[in-house]
């Protein structure tokens, strides 16, 4: 590749100051395997595509949305209806949030199932379900958000398990909503947690994340891995695995736009504290296997309450599901890993559509 | 007293020919006896005219339900006698100050030894009027019963004799609802309003009313009931120079109005009905623009002759003003519901569209000035806001089909461009 003399004058400058030969050298000669599994690549990049779409809404939403009791429904209403292209930008942030939590399901089970989450991987797996955890709370805090009748209740729901938990759930509750009601204050912390805390926690993983991620390469499967080398397919990172990304890209860009103009984001009524919950009140569609199991589950099970013991199990599962790669490494069969992945799915499928048809 | 009842029950028992009346009395009985206590003032005078209960019209048949049963007032607080002796020559003598059943004369007497006495009426409900009976004897029905007439109305007419509730029970005979057809029941009735010589139709006229379908249909207790324009212990028909009072107490933006305007000091020279002129009295509906014209349906000829040019040019200025303003917000209302269909934001457009409502009421309020410069005004800022509506649903609509003509050009570039990169990596592969 020869470069032009400003170019390569530009690139002399930068390379003297950084030294950035090296990182040239490195993408330049990067290969990506391939192989008929290639395709569960391109997730994780699906998902760091929605999050760049999220900051860059969430960015252009915060110029005119002012957080408050009297303030938020409002501002979000003068977004949708008065603002030019605010109906849009509300719409693609609403829908790109929903978006970037289904491919990152759709990333993490795909590197279950191709056992990428195995030695040398662990901690790119760590922080990888860490980043779903933090992505889950960017969707619980934002709901919250345009301080809508159906938001207003449903934080009041889900703030309430916060509650539950023993010995410190009071202070905990208290914490979260800044009293013992939600109320305009906690319409305050979760605005401050969902714009400011979580962005900087959310960038800081994603960066180990991502530079986990080049260190090691990318995984290759177990059947590809046994090939005699001279079968075995690469493709070089630049341009050709970037070249995918980006028309993949295209495409999710695509699928975005045209849900949130066919069905942009509803407002609803302003949330009313005084008014009794009204019927329908729901989590989002990712948290609702949770939901629907903490309906099902007894009030009292032995000697627990039923939804504290929901809370300890949901906590258990997800201390358990992130360190993952600790309990299985490349003894265990992949069939079992594959049972596993399968069972998990089945059970939020399961349950997610179960809580919509109730 | 639980002996005592025991009693009774056994006796009760007894009958087996009790007809399905004395059932229901016996479980309002239990009922009632377990909860209340009783005063001993009605425990012997109720226990035996119980077993005399054969149906609805008995004193006993329905004393239970009775506000003074329940406030522990027994028979003899109205009728005297002896409570305390089971033994009936005893009991309702003279001498134990027995008074029998009151005559219709004295019933207005009877009822006020209690309620006339603020000392008395503050034991039970500190905030009761205590002058229904002085305002009873100004009324047509007082004073005609001080005539001799004993046919009309008394307090036991309206309120019932052994069943008588507070007006806040949904069940009692003057709660709102239920006050048509308790004045029905006399007014409704042409063999008793004959010799008065005056319509029994008004129940009719006024269940079918504006305010009629508001109160009996909708059970909107605001809407006025027919002590609301007649009074109640005070019950007369309103005279012409109080029409427009009367009416005014809910309706007084109209009032004032038609009072100030240019019709108002006329109606009152000549002696004409004010509000009922135009909207009637029992059978008022709901008034429409129609209703100022000169033509079929209309009531301007009913005062006006079509050549009278002033009268007519005004009323079709009035006419044209309202029209205008009711179809630029009807078509508003429609634009603005289509927005809504295709999934836009138009709750600025609903809000405006309420300020436009009350712009119409208030237009509307202010045609009874008949005068098409005084509506002017009002009816140009309702105008003016109904089109603002008409806009901004217009231009929901016109964002609704630019969004889609936008999506379907981004569309396709991204389509282009997606196609582009498809070959550019075919080539390089």
């Amino acid at each position: 590749m020869t470069k032009k003399p400003v170019t390569k004058a530009l690139f002399k400058w930068i390379d003297d100051r950084f030294q950035i030969q090296d990182l040239v050298e490195f993408l330049r000669h990067k290969q990506v395997p391939r192989h008929g599994k290639s395709l569960w690549y391109y997730f994780g990049g699906i998902s760091l595509f929605f999050f760049l779409i999220q900051v860059v809404s969430g960015i252009l939403l915060l110029l005119y949305y002012k957080p408050g009791e009297d303030s938020a429904y409002e501002a979000v209403q003068f977004i949708t209806a008065e603002v030019e292209f605010g109906w849009l930008v509300r719409s693609v942030h609403t829908w790109a949030a929903n978006l970037m939590i289904l491919s990152a399901f759709i990333h993490m089970f795909s590197v279950l199932f191709t056992r990428a989450f195995v030695k040398p991987r662990e901690l790119t797996w760590i922080t990888g379900t860490l980043l779903l955890f933090v992505g889950l709370g960017f969707g619980f805090s934002g709901y919250l958000l345009p301080w809508n009748e159906l938001a207003f209740f449903a934080t009041k729901v889900g703030t309430d398990i916060v509650g539950a938990i023993p010995f410190i759930g009071d202070s905990a509750l208290q914490l979260l909503r800044g009293g013992e009601d939600v109320t305009g204050a906690t319409l305050s912390r979760f605005f401050a947690i969902h714009v400011a805390v979580m962005p900087a926690i959310f960038t800081l993983l994603l960066s180990v994340h991502l530079i986990m991620v080049q260190r090691q390469g990318m995984s290759e499967p177990e059947n590809w891995k046994k090939l005699p080398e001279g079968d075995k397919r690469y493709m070089p990172f630049f341009p050709h695995f970037l070249l995918r990304d980006l028309l993949i890209w295209i495409v999710a860009l695509n699928v975005l736009a045209l849900l949130a103009i066919l069905w942009p984001s509803e407002l609803g009524l302003k949330a009313d504290p005084f008014l009794p919950a009204p019927a329908g009140i729901m989590p989002e569609w990712y948290f609702i296997f949770m939901f629907q199991t903490l309906k099902l589950i007894p009030a009292h099970v032995l000697f627990m309450e039923g939804e504290l013991l929901g809370i300890f199990g949901f906590g258990l599962g997800a201390i358990v599901w992130m360190l993952l790669p600790l309990w299985i490494g490349h003894k265990v069969r992949s069939s079992t890993v594959s049972l596993l992945g399968i069972l998990v799915i089945i059970y939020i499928v399961g349950m997610t559509i179960w809580g919509f048809l109730v | 007293m639980r002996s005592r009842l025991k009693d009774t029950m056994d006796r009760m028992r007894t009958l087996t020919t009790a007809p399905l009346t004395v059932a229901i009395s016996l479980v309002l009985i239990c009922a009632l006896t377990a909860t209340a206590q009783s005063s001993s003032d009605q425990e012997q005078c109720y226990l035996c005219h119980l077993e005399l209960v054969t149906d609805d019209s008995a004193p006993a048949a329905h004393f239970v339900e009775d506000i003074h049963f329940r406030k522990n007032l027994g028979c003899v607080a109205c009728h005297g006698g002896d409570p305390e002796s089971d033994d009936e020559e005893t009991a309702m003598s003279e001498e134990a100050g027995f008074t029998g059943v009151p005559d219709r004369q004295d019933i207005p007497q009877v009822c006020g030894r209690c309620h006339s006495s603020l000392k008395y009426m503050r034991a039970f409900n500190p905030s009761m009027r205590t002058d229904q009976v002085d305002e009873y004897y100004t009324s047509i029905h007082g004073r005609k019963l001080l005539d001799g007439d004993a046919s009309v109305a008394t307090c036991a007419d309206c309120h019932t004799v052994h069943k008588i509730r507070p007006v806040t029970e949904p069940m009692s005979s003057t709660y709102p609802t239920n006050v048509p057809r308790t004045c029905g029941r006399c007014h409704s009735d042409s063999n008793r309003m004959a010799p008065y010589g005056i319509p029994t139709d008004q129940y009719e006229s006024y269940s079918s009313s504006v305010h009629g379908v508001a109160l009996l249909e909708k059970h909107d207790l605001y809407a006025p009931t027919c002590n609301d324009c007649h009074g109640n212990h005070g019950a007369s028909p309103p005279g012409i120079e109080m029409l427009a009072n009367v009416c005014g107490m809910c309706h007084a933006s109209e009032s004032e109005i038609f009072q100030k305007g240019r019709k108002g000091e006329s109606f009152q020279n000549l002696e004409y009905p004010g509000c009922i002129a135009c909207h009637t009295h029992h059978d008022i509906r709901p008034p429409t623009e129609q209703m100022i014209s000169f033509e079929a349906g209309g009531l301007c000829a009913k005062c006006h002759d079509a050549d009278e040019i002033v009268p007519v040019q005004e009323g079709r200025q009035i006419r044209a003003m309202l029209d205008s303003l009711v179809i630029i917000r009807e078509r508003g209302a429609e634009r603005i519901e289509q927005a809504e269909r295709l999934g836009m934001e138009v709750s600025e457009a609903h809000f405006l569209q309420r300020d436009v409502t009350q712009r119409l009421f208030d237009s509307r309020a202010h045609m009874h000035s008949f005068s098409a410069e005084a509506l002017q005004p009002h009816a140009d800022a309702g105008i003016a806001e109904a089109n603002r509506v008409l806009e901004m649903g217009d231009k929901a609509i016109k964002a609704y089909k630019y969004r889609r003509s936008g999506f379907a050009v981004s569309t396709l570039l991204l389509t282009i461009l997606a196609i582009a990169l498809y070959l550019k990596i075919r080539s390089i592969d």
